[in-house]
């Protein structure tokens, strides 16, 4: 076993030892399942789970991440000391703190899912990029929690700059980008917001989740514009592409402050 | 064991091979500095002490020797390779042990040890002795979080030395252990000693450092302030005295002692050179107590300003 997959290992199992974590995955699995309970099997479970989410796995993975890392500086300083590859070190603990959270996702979503829904093919496929989202969205923000806290020595700062961060991609971005259409209304922006929806990996998430349900249709002109797009090839191409860039950018970034930091 | 592998190599008149150089060493944090041009060399089989109070610079300087840190200017050489292009393969005959260890929390001791063993690619053989030694096998089983300060600690003994690194760097390492303790690791480091290996002590402690070290380096504000083998260092006679009288009278100095602080009754000197003169001059006293507590590390390095002073 590489020594990232090793790190990864024993940061997996101390991680699911953690009792947030299992809050994190019960809170899921309870809240997915009052909503199959109270609102049936209807497109409005999946736009419920859809804002849950967008809105709540952002903040979580954002903050379980930079807990995280800040409460085990001390332990990576002293893996830092044995002979570890730093890049191989910061790849296995984010591979370790990732792949819990992904987990405790699936199966807090998965579970209320199997049992209550009504299984046809387009449910299925709607399910498994509700799940993907949800593990790309997981991902990335802990991708950025971890470049954060690797720029930041202090704790506090650190805190303030993640949280800052979501709330720009959940609100303030979309705040800019309504106010510029608004302003600009008389221009044919389709393109342009295509091409903003990009810049932001929870706006992009919405659009492919909202395209899997029929309301894609009641959202006019944009939304057409949206569904050919990404409904196409090209557009499922450069989506899934942009969603890797998400990822790939911040575990890149920090992985290269990391290898420079001072500890 | 030998009592002459206790002793250095050049102490004992052999070629002294460096472990490691650390030359014209600096570490700035923007405007602050955390150590300022410092350069020594710890030969093989010495325990070197580093000696300095809270923020002198020993953690700075130690994590630079772990290339924790990237220095602001200067080298650091271990086993005659740069850390800056070979810290991967120092690292792996390197152990370290930091004040305050810390690990997985929810990790077993045992899960961790084999943890370690399994990053340096080594057999976890020694560790049931190294257990036994600081009494530590009924807690292997145990989670780290259930264990005390000073049993993880004793826990961060066993990762130090399990894998019998050729150098070990020990900041601060007698951190929360008892007395009792404290003293079998002390016989540990010099059976350690005695099979050739090198081990660099940082301790803000001075009775600590006498008690293991060969040679030792005084740290403050950043700057190596001495560099002395032990005798020497006993040589300077670090003592504090402090007197009570029994009744107030005119204004008095001793020998060899400067007066560092007076409240009522009560003097208190600073001791740097021979006893006989003073022992002589206390008679002539109206003496109620006379203490001799351990100095303080400030009051070592007033000596030592008072020698610079005197030199220049």
């Amino acid at each position: 076993m590489n020594t990232s997959a090793q790190i990864g290992k024993y940061e997996f199992f101390n991680i699911i030892r953690n009792r947030w974590i299992i809050f994190y995955t019960i809170l899921l699995l309870i809240f997915t399942d009052l909503l199959f309970r109270f609102g049936g099997d209807n497109p409005k479970v999946f736009i419920s789970l859809m804002n849950v989410v967008l809105i709540l796995i952002p903040l979580l993975s954002i903050m379980f991440g930079i807990i995280s890392f800040y409460n085990s500086r001390e332990f990576i300083e002293l893996l830092l000391a044995q002979p570890i590859d730093r890049k191989r070190l910061y790849l296995g603990i984010y591979a370790g703190i990732v792949i819990p959270l992904s987990l405790s996702f699936v199966i807090g979503v998965s579970i209320p899912f199997i049992i209550h829904a009504d299984w046809n093919f387009d449910k299925f496929w709607s399910f498994l990029v509700l799940l993907i989202t949800g593990i790309c969205l997981t991902f990335i923000f802990v991708a950025i929690s971890y470049l954060v806290a690797v720029k930041n020595e202090e704790k506090v700062k650190g805190f303030g700059i993640a949280l800052l961060l979501w709330f720009f991609f959940t609100l303030i971005f979309d705040g800019i980008l309504l106010l510029i259409l608004f302003m600009l209304d008389e221009y044919p922006l389709e393109k342009f917001s295509i091409i903003l929806t990009l810049f932001n990996p929870i706006d992009l998430a919405r659009v492919l989740l909202l395209l899997r349900l029929d309301i894609a249709a009641l959202m006019g002109y944009t939304g057409a514009v949206f569904h050919k797009f990404f409904g196409s090839f090209m557009g499922f191409t450069v989506s899934g592409s942009t969603l890797l860039l998400w990822i790939s950018i911040p575990i890149f970034w920090g992985l290269k402050s990391f290898t420079q930091k001072d500890f | 064991m030998t009592s002459a592998l206790l002793i250095p190599h050049s102490l004992r008149g052999e070629t002294a091979i460096s472990i490691i150089n650390v030359e014209n060493l600096s570490k700035f944090y923007g405007q602050i500095c955390g150590i300022n041009k410092i350069s020594f060399t710890v030969e093989r089989g010495e325990i070197f002490g580093f000696l300095g109070p809270n923020g002198a610079g020993k953690t700075t300087t130690i994590r630079l020797l772990l290339h924790l840190l990237h220095p602001t200017s200067g080298n650091v050489f271990i086993f005659d390779q740069n850390i800056k292009s070979h810290s991967y393969s120092i690292r792996q005959k390197c152990g370290y042990l930091p004040g305050d260890f810390s690990a997985y929390s929810h990790m077993t001791a045992e899960d961790f040890l084999a943890y370690a063993a399994s990053l340096r690619k080594c057999p976890l053989s020694k560790i049931t002795d190294l257990a036994e030694r600081f009494g530590f096998q009924n807690s292997l089983s145990q989670k780290i979080k259930q264990l005390s300060h000073g049993t993880r600690q004793k826990l961060g003994i066993l990762q130090t030395f399990f894998h019998e690194p050729d150098l070990v760097i020990l900041d601060e390492p007698t951190t929360g252990l008892d007395p009792l303790i404290r003293d079998e690791f002390y016989q540990f480091l010099r059976e350690y000693q005695s099979k050739g290996k090198t081990i660099f002590f940082s301790s803000h402690n001075l009775p600590e450092v006498e008690k293991v070290c060969d040679r030792i380096a005084i740290i403050r504000q950043g700057e190596l302030v001495a560099l002395e083998h032990l005798e020497n260092l006993k040589k300077k006679r670090f003592r504090r005295l402090i007197l009570r009288l029994k009744h107030v009278i005119e204004p008095f100095r001793l020998p060899e002692a400067q007066l560092i602080n007076q409240a009522g009754l009560q003097y208190e000197f600073l001791l740097t050179g021979d006893l006989s003169g003073l022992l002589e001059h206390l008679t002539t006293l109206p003496l109620a107590d006379i203490i001799f507590p351990e100095p303080t590390l400030e009051e070592v390095f007033l000596v030592y300003y008072k020698d610079e002073k005197n030199a220049q």
